[in-house]
C-alpha cells in the first residue's frame, strides 16, 4: 500500500480509529492491532512475502529468549550466528543471487571458461533490507547485553512489522522501538499535531517535489545519448532533489504517522544538502542506515580508533557495503567507493567532525565559507548520484561522458518556460522553507509561534493547495521500496 | 484522553473546513494566472479540434433520430451523416471519450434523441485511459449540471476535480466563458449530425509494440453498465470496432479474448476482420480512416444495419 493513495487515507484513519477507540485500554489487543493492520499493508502488495517477515520474527524471537538464558559464550556465538545466516540468508537470495551468479559467470569467462548457470526469477519483497536489519540489530543487542530480550511476542512482532516503517524505514533499534510496544501509549495533542505537519510535508516533498522532478529526471537519464551536456547536468541536478524528496519524504511520512499512534522513531534526515562537507553529510543523509553500519559493522572493526591504513580500508569497506545494501548492481558499489574516496581526505586530516552544528546557526543567511562548503558538497554528492540512478555501469560512464563536453555551455533542451516555472518556483519555495526550518528536528515543527495559529493554518492550507495544483498523478512509487 | 483526542480531531476538522473554504479560490485564481503553465487545472478556454463545442450546441436541438452513434475520434470521424441518407443519425463522439463521459451523454440526451437502435463504436486501448483528457473537455463546454459533477467524480482524478472547482467558481463570479467555435477549422469542417470531415490525406507507416487488451479496467465496468442501460430501454445496440491499419491491429495480443467478450455482449462486428481497406490509401493515420476510407466503411455497415434491421 502507497503512502500517496486512497486506499492509505482510509486505512490509516480506519487504523487509528480502532487504535485509539477500540483497543485502547489494553496494551496486547492494541499491539495485536498494530501487527494485523501492518500484515495487512504489506500483504496489499504481494502477500506471498508476509511469510518471510513472519520467519525474521519468529527466529529472532526465539533467539533473543536463548540468548537471555544462555551464558556460555560458545552458545550464544551459535545463536547469534543463525539469526545472522537466516536474515542475511534471506536478503542475500532474494536480492543478491542473480548478482552474485551473473558475476561468477562474467569472471570465469574472462579466465576462458564459458559456465551455464540459470538466473532464477526471483521477485524482491519490497523492503527486505530494511526489516531484516532491523530484526537483526535486534539480535546482535541481545547477544552484546545491550537491551533485554523481549517475552512477548505480540509486542515483538509489533516491533518488526510496524507499518509505517516497515518498507523504507528509518530502520528502528530495539532499544528505542520495542520498549514503547511494551508499555501503554498515551494520546498526546502536541506530538500527534507534529506529526501531522511531518506527514504534510512529507508528502509535499514526495508528490510535488519528487515526481516532478522525476518526470524530467526518467526522459533526461532513459536516454542520456540524445540530450546536451547542460541537460545532462540539469538531469543529474534534479535527481539530487528527487531523491532527497522522495526518501526523506518518505521518513518524514513514516515518523508522522507513527507520531499518530504515540510511537516515536528515529530522525532519518537532517537537511543534509545543508552539509558544509561530506562528513557532515553522512551524519545527515539516511542517518538510521549510517548509524548501523557505525555501530554493527564500523566500531567493530575497529572504528577510528586505530592505525591509519586499518582507518582507511574501515571507511572504504563502509561505504561500499552501504552502496551494496541500495541494491546488487555495481552501480551502487561504485557510487559507495566515490563517496569513501570523498570522504578520505577528511578523515586523513581529521577534519570529519568539524562541521557538527548547525549551518549558519545564529544568521539568516550563511557566510561565504559556509556557501562555498554547501555548494562544493551538493556538487560532489550530484556526481555521485548519477552513479546510482543509473541503470548499469556503460549508462552512467555515457551520462558522465556526455556532460563534458562543449554542449554543456548551450540551453537546457525541451526546457520551455510553461514546462520549467512551476517546477523551478515550487524548488524554489522548497529550498527556502526547509532553510528556514533547519534548526527545526524536522522542517515545518517549529515554523511558526504558537500565538499564530491562523497563519500556521492558512500555510498547512497553501501546502495542500500546492499538493493539489501541482502533484503529479499517476507518479512513481518510492525509490527506496525497491531496496 | 477523550479530551485530546478531540482536541485534535477538531484541530484537524479546522484545518480540513479552511480547506475547503479557500481551496477554490486558490484553484480559480490560480487558473487564470497560472493558464499558460502545466498545473493540474485543465480547463478549456478554446475550441478542441473535435468540434465538440458544435456537437454539443446541435445535439440540444436534435429529436428522435433513427441510429445514435456512441464512441470516440473513430466514431466522429468515421461515421457520416451524408452516407445514411435514409436515416436521421446524429454522432454523440468526441475526442478520447471513455464510458464514463459516454454514460453522461446517454443520461443527458438519450431521452430526447431516442434512437432506434444504438451504433456504439468499441476502441481496446481507451479502456486503459483515466478519461481526463476527454471529461475535461466536458467539464469546459457543457453547463455544470448534477450529470457533469457525477461524471467528474466518476473519473476520480485531481485534474478533473479542480477542473470542477474551477469551472464551479467560474460561474458563481460569472466568469465562466461562452465559447464558441466556426464549422471550419483549417482542414477540418464540421458536418451536422456530429460528423467531422478532414482534407484528404494519407498516413505514414508506424511501428507499434505489442498491446495486451486489459478487460479488468474500470471503463470496461462502466461500458458494461452502459450497455445494460440501453439495453433496459429495450434499445438494439450493435459494437462496432472500425478498422484501423494491419499493423496497429496487429498489435493486439488477446485479440480474439476481446472480440469474444464483444460477442458475449451484444451484436458485435468487428470490420478490421470484415473489410479489406489500403493502409496507403484509406487512412489519415494509423487508427483514423480519411474520407476514402470512411466512404467505404460506411456502405459496408450501412448493409450489415440494413441485415439487423431485416
Amino acid at each position: 500500500m502507497l503512502f500517496n493513495s486512497l486506499e492509505f487515507l482510509i486505512f490509516l484513519i480506519a487504523t487509528f480509529i480502532l487504535y485509539w477507540f477500540v483497543t485502547n485500554q489494553n496494551l496486547k489487543s492494541q499491539n495485536l492491532l498494530v501487527v494485523f493492520v501492518s500484515y495487512i499493508f504489506y500483504g496489499w502488495w504481494d502477500w506471498r512475502f508476509l511469510g518471510l517477515i513472519l520467519i525474521s520474527t519468529i527466529v529472532d524471537y526465539l533467539v533473543g529468549i536463548q540468548l537471555s538464558k544462555q551464558e556460555a559464550i560458545r552458545i550464544r556465538k551459535v545463536l547469534l550466528g543463525i539469526s545472522i545466516i537466516v536474515n542475511i540468508g534471506i536478503l542475500g537470495f532474494f536480492k543478491y543471487f542473480n548478482f552474485f551468479i551473473d558475476n561468477f559467470i562474467t569472471a570465469f569467462s574472462f579466465l576462458g571458461f564459458q559456465l551455464k548457470a540459470p538466473s532464477l526469477n526471483i521477485i524482491l519483497p519490497v523492503g527486505i533490507s530494511f526489516y531484516t536489519f532491523q530484526t537483526l540489530s535486534y539480535s546482535i543487542d541481545v547477544y552484546r547485553k545491550k537491551i533485554k530480550s523481549s517475552n512477548d511476542f505480540i509486542a515483538f512482532a509489533a516491533f518488526v512489522c510496524f507499518f509505517p516503517q516497515l518498507v523504507a524505514g528509518p530502520i528502528e533499534r530495539a532499544a528505542n522501538l520495542l520498549p514503547q510496544f511494551h508499555k501503554k501509549r498515551a494520546f498526546q495533542y502536541n506530538i500527534a499535531s507534529d506529526g501531522c505537519k511531518q506527514i504534510l510535508w512529507g508528502f509535499f516533498k514526495k508528490i510535488v517535489i519528487a515526481d516532478n522532478c522525476a518526470v524530467y529526471v526518467n526522459l533526461i537519464f532513459g536516454e542520456p545519448l540524445k540530450y546536451s551536456g547542460s541537460t545532462l547536468v540539469l538531469g543529474a541536478l534534479l535527481f539530487s532533489f528527487q531523491i532527497y524528496g522522495d526518501f526523506s519524504g518518505y521518513s518524514d511520512i513514516a515518523i508522522g504517522v507513527s507520531k499518530l499512534f504515540g510511537i516515536k522513531l528515529n530522525r532519518n534526515f537532517a537537511f543534509p544538502y545543508f552539509s558544509r562537507d561530506i562528513a557532515e553529510f553522512w551524519r545527515r543523509w539516511h542517518i538510521s542506515l549510517t548509524s548501523w553500519f557505525r555501530d554493527y559493522i564500523y566500531i567493530p572493526l575497529g572504528g577510528s580508533q586505530c592505525k591509519s591504513w586499518k582507518k582507511i580500508r574501515n571507511t572504504i569497506l563502509i561505504f561500499i557495503i552501504s552502496g551494496f545494501w541500495h541494491g546488487a548492481n555495481w552501480t551502487f558499489i561504485i557510487w559507495g567507493a566515490i563517496n569513501a574516496l570523498y570522504f578520505m581526505p577528511l578523515l586523513l586530516m581529521n577534519k570529519n567532525h568539524t562541521s557538527v552544528s548547525i549551518v549558519a546557526k545564529n544568521h539568516i543567511i550563511p557566510g561565504i565559507k559556509e556557501i562555498v562548503g554547501i555548494l562544493i558538497t551538493f556538487c560532489l554528492t550530484t556526481f555521485s548520484w548519477i552513479f546510482f540512478r543509473a541503470e548499469s555501469l556503460e549508462n552512467a560512464i555515457i551520462y558522465i561522458t556526455g556532460i563534458f563536453n562543449k554542449s554543456i555551455f548551450t540551453k537546457p533542451e525541451f526546457i520551455s518556460k510553461k514546462e520549467a516555472l512551476p517546477t523551478i518556483i515550487l524548488l524554489i519555495f522548497f529550498i527556502i522553507v526547509e532553510w528556514i526550518g533547519r534548526k527545526n528536528v524536522h522542517t515545518l515543527s517549529k515554523l511558526f509561534r504558537k500565538e499564530k495559529r491562523l497563519l500556521q493554518y492558512v500555510f498547512y492550507v497553501g501546502i495542500i493547495s500546492l499538493i493539489g495544483l501541482f502533484m503529479v498523478v499517476n507518479g512513481s512509487e518510492f525509490i527506496y521500496f525497491q531496496f | 484522553m477523550e479530551f485530546v483526542l478531540k482536541k485534535f480531531m477538531f484541530s484537524i476538522f479546522y484545518v480540513v473546513l479552511l480547506f475547503l473554504c479557500l481551496y477554490p479560490f486558490v484553484i480559480f485564481v490560480c487558473g487564470n494566472l497560472l493558464k499558460n503553465y502545466n498545473t493540474n487545472i485543465l480547463y478549456r478556454d478554446t475550441p478542441t479540434a473535435d468540434f465538440l463545442i458544435s456537437r454539443l450546441h446541435e445535439v440540444k436541438e436534435v429529436r428522435d433520430v433513427d441510429i445514435l452513434f456512441l464512441g470516440s475520434s473513430h466514431a466522429y470521424r468515421g461515421f457520416d451523416p451524408r452516407n445514411f441518407p435514409e436515416y436521421k443519425i446524429f454522432n454523440l463522439a468526441s475526442s478520447s471519450q471513455t464510458e464514463i463521459q459516454t454514460r453522461f451523454l446517454l443520461d443527458s440526451y438519450l431521452d430526447q434523441l431516442n434512437p432506434k437502435i444504438v451504433v456504439y463504436e468499441v476502441f481496446p486501448e481507451l479502456l486503459k485511459n483515466d478519461g481526463v483528457e476527454s471529461a475535461v473537455r466536458f467539464l469546459s463546454f457543457e453547463k455544470l449540471s448534477s450529470g457533469i459533477i457525477l461524471m467528474a467524480l466518476r473519473t476520480l482524478d485531481i485534474r478533473v476535480l479542480n477542473t470542477l472547482i474551477y469551472k464551479f467558481m467560474a460561474k458563481i463570479l460569472n466568469k465562466d466563458s461562452n465559447i464558441s467555435e466556426t464549422q471550419i477549422k483549417k482542414n477540418q469542417k464540421y458536418i451536422p449530425g456530429g460528423y467531422v470531415e478532414r482534407e484528404i490525406s494519407f498516413g505514414v507507416k508506424e511501428d507499434f509494440s505489442e498491446y495486451e487488451i486489459d478487460l479488468k479496467t474500470n471503463q470496461f465496468r462502466h461500458f458494461k453498465k452502459n450497455i445494460k442501460l440501453l439495453k433496459q430501454r429495450d434499445i438494439p445496440v450493435v459494437l462496432v470496432f472500425a478498422p484501423i491499419i494491419e499493423n496497429r491491429y496487429n498489435r493486439y495480443l488477446n485479440i480474439i479474448l476481446f472480440n469474444q467478450a464483444m460477442s458475449e455482449i451484444t451484436t458485435y462486428i468487428n470490420f478490421n476482420d470484415i473489410m479489406n481497406l489500403d493502409d496507403n490509401i484509406d487512412f489519415y493515420d494509423s487508427h483514423h480512416l480519411n474520407q476514402n476510407g470512411v466512404n467505404k466503411f460506411n456502405k459496408k455497415l450501412l448493409i450489415k444495419i440494413k441485415e439487423l434491421e431485416k
